[in-house]
């Protein structure tokens, strides 16, 4: 009997905790969006800078964020200089607890394991190469995880009343990610002897987990726009190898892998690479169904 | 104070550090931790055509800019830059150089209650701080010359600079909206900006408004989100003072922006200005003038963007009165590079085309205006 007094005196505790005032959270993307809800729950109110799948780089900042960023008690960016002009915004918006070091601002990046991160010097003819390293690490699903136990940690010290159940959805994150990496996995190796070739480097650590190799990008070098002669190197490759998946963001222009593809029998495949956090989308959910539209190829 | 070798020295000394960390680099795999601010240099080269003149080329300015974080919530900007001057020469001038506290009762009463949180402040040499040009350095405009109504009313063709302190304030509403109160002084080199000479070659000097002594600016900036597609500003400046013979100055202005977002990272943008002055033209002749913009552009994320200008500006006694159209086009190679044309049509004039090549490399870092 006097467990169930506890308990229910724990469940009244929690729920008395949890209708306190929600932690305002806002990220620059969906994805991050997705992630800080999964793991945040009905402790926080979670809003996003950028509206569905968009090139980043170049964004244009609105006022509206500022007054966004001025009511948020959290707030998350991607890092690695993909979304840079946040921090014209977070100068603009005044909130303190934004500031660089303080617990309210987290640069998601930076538990990651890098790559391509430069080892000699860099300048504006090597393309647009972030000398932090490929910014495009949360299509890894197990960055992802990364990601949330970041953005748990951050949270448990924002609200330490609700570090229990903060804690409680970061493992049921974990288990549910872990449950469906074998099924991608398994859908991808159906693929494996497919070669990708992407517009730009977006899947660089998408292909690392799930062992595919990429055979190059569109872009001959990052953030510079296809050209006839490289696309013409790149159809004598498709020629040479058919098996071969061309992969792009619905946000970049789509003539140059049709240009690429016609007649070979390769197909493109364009998707989204944010998950729709305003739709109700899940990040599990969205890796499913960039997973299922790269392997569904193979059955076409 | 010499500039020039001041800025050659610190750029010498800078440059020789990142030799250095390029060189160290190479050798370890693993990047050292750097203290060094970020450095960014900017060109503009200009060229005009004009019917009967001269084909022109020039390198007409060269920006360096030296940004960093000096303390959490304070940061420091200073930009210089190689212009050249009428007479061909180059000369170094300190465009900007301020510090911005994100949070002034933070920083000095730590335990200042919450109501006096988020009032921000800027001291140092700024531009002016009026309207959505004013502020803006030429490589963020949308076209390659000042707005008419800019170069006649406020400051000629480099603008107003003033030196002092500015305070701004967040309203608590539900849309946002910045209230910023300055106070500031004319640094001697911009005393008499109506001795520029306008840029697009049509000859005529600048008459508008000047300022000596103190001088005060207000900016109320708002904006709406209407949708997730769509946002309206709207804001309202002032700036006013003492004139050169010690009249009242005063210049009063209105902007309004739409932008509509497009999928891809593209925008449709329309943004306008009107301004109204009064001023002494000489001791006992009193001016008052008005004129505006308005601008609408199409941008590509990364490609560029084609845009449309019409520019209008009331006479005076001693100057006609301003009627021009521009249309506009850019080529953007990255973020600091791109190729500019603008083909200017005056109603009393041959038509103009200006062409210019902006360049960049290094961290540049501008505040959302």
């Amino acid at each position: 009997m006097k467990c169930v007094k506890i308990l229910f005196l724990a469940f009244i505790f929690i729920g008395f905790a949890l209708y306190a005032d929600p932690l305002k959270v806002v990220t620059t993307t969906g994805t991050l969006a997705s992630i800080a809800k999964e793991i945040g729950g009905k402790g926080v109110v979670v809003s996003q800078l950028v509206d569905g799948s968009q090139d980043l780089h170049y964004v244009t900042p609105r006022p509206s964020m500022i007054r966004d960023m001025q009511d948020a008690d959290f707030f998350i960016s991607v890092g690695m200089s993909l979304d840079a002009w946040v921090d014209g915004l977070r100068t603009a918006a005044r909130n303190k607890l934004l500031f660089d070091k303080q617990p309210g601002f987290l640069d998601a990046s930076l538990a990651i394991e890098r790559l391509d991160v430069p080892t000699t010097r860099i300048d504006g003819g090597m393309g647009d190469i972030h000398i932090e390293g490929n910014p495009h690490y949360y299509l890894d699903p197990l960055n992802s995880v990364v990601v949330a136990q970041s953005i748990a940690d951050r949270l448990c010290q924002l609200d330490p009343t609700n570090a229990a159940y903060y804690r409680s959805r970061l493992v049921q994150f974990k288990s549910e990610i872990s449950a469906a990496m074998p099924i991608w996995m398994s859908k991808l190796n159906a693929i494996s002897d497919y070669k990708l070739m992407t517009y730009h480097t977006t899947w660089r650590y998408f292909a690392k987990r799930f062992n595919l190799s990429v055979v190059g990008q569109l872009e001959p070098k990052p953030g510079i726009p296809p050209t006839a002669k490289h696309l013409l190197s790149l159809k004598q490759e498709i020629l040479k190898t058919p098996k071969i998946i061309v992969v792009q963001a619905d946000f970049h222009p789509t003539r140059p892998a049709q240009s690429l593809v016609t007649g070979t029998s390769v197909r493109v495949v364009t998707v989204s690479t944010e998950v729709d956090y305003k739709a109700g989308q899940s990040y599990i959910e969205f890796m499913t169904e960039m997973v299922n539209a790269i392997s569904i190829y193979h059955h076409k | 104070m010499n500039y020039r070798a001041f800025f050659c020295g610190v750029f010498l000394s800078l440059a020789t550090c990142n030799a250095t960390f390029a060189q160290s680099v190479q050798a370890m795999p693993v990047r050292p931790a750097l203290d060094l601010p970020n450095i960014s240099v900017i060109g503009l080269v200009n060229s005009t055509f004009t019917s009967g003149q001269r084909a022109s080329l020039s390198v007409d300015e060269v920006e360096f800019t030296f940004q960093n974080v000096i303390f959490p919530g304070v940061r420091a900007d200073v930009f210089a830059a190689l212009h050249k001057e009428e007479d061909g020469t180059r000369a170094f001038e300190l465009e900007e150089a301020y510090v911005t506290f994100s949070d002034i009762f933070d920083l000095a009463l730590p335990s200042a209650p919450s109501w006096l949180e988020g009032f921000g402040a800027i001291v140092g040499q700024k531009r002016l701080t009026f309207g959505k040009v004013s502020p803006l350095h030429p490589e963020q405009w949308a076209f390659i010359n000042r707005p008419d109504v800019l170069v006649e009313l406020l400051g000629g063709r480099e603008g107003f600079a003033f030196e002092g302190i500015s305070v701004s304030h967040s309203l608590p509403t539900p849309f946002f909206a910045q209230l910023e109160l300055g106070t500031w002084q004319q640094p001697l080199a911009h005393a008499h900006p109506e001795e520029e000479e306008d840029e697009d070659g049509h000859g005529h000097e600048s008459t508008g408004p000047a300022f000596q002594d103190r001088t005060y600016t207000s900016r109320l900036w708002t904006s709406f989100k209407l949708g997730d597609s769509q946002e309206l500003e709207l804001g309202t400046s002032a700036v006013w003072g003492k004139g050169p013979d010690d009249s009242d100055t005063t210049i009063i202005g209105g902007d309004l922006t739409w932008t509509r977002f497009l999928k891809s990272n593209r925008f449709f943008r329309v943004q306008g200005e009107l301004l109204s002055t009064t001023y002494s033209a000489d001791h006992d002749h009193e001016e008052s003038r008005a004129g505006g913009y308005l601008y609408a552009g199409y941008h590509m994320a990364r490609q560029g963007y084609l845009g449309l200008r019409l520019d209008g500006v009331e006479g005076s006694s001693d100057v006609d009165s301003i009627l021009r159209y521009s249309l506009i086009a850019c080529r953007q190679l990255s973020e600091t590079t791109r190729f500019r044309t603008q083909l200017i049509l005056d109603r009393d004039a041959a038509p103009t085309l200006l062409f210019q090549m902006i360049f960049g490399f290094g961290p540049h870092f501008h505040t959302i205006q």
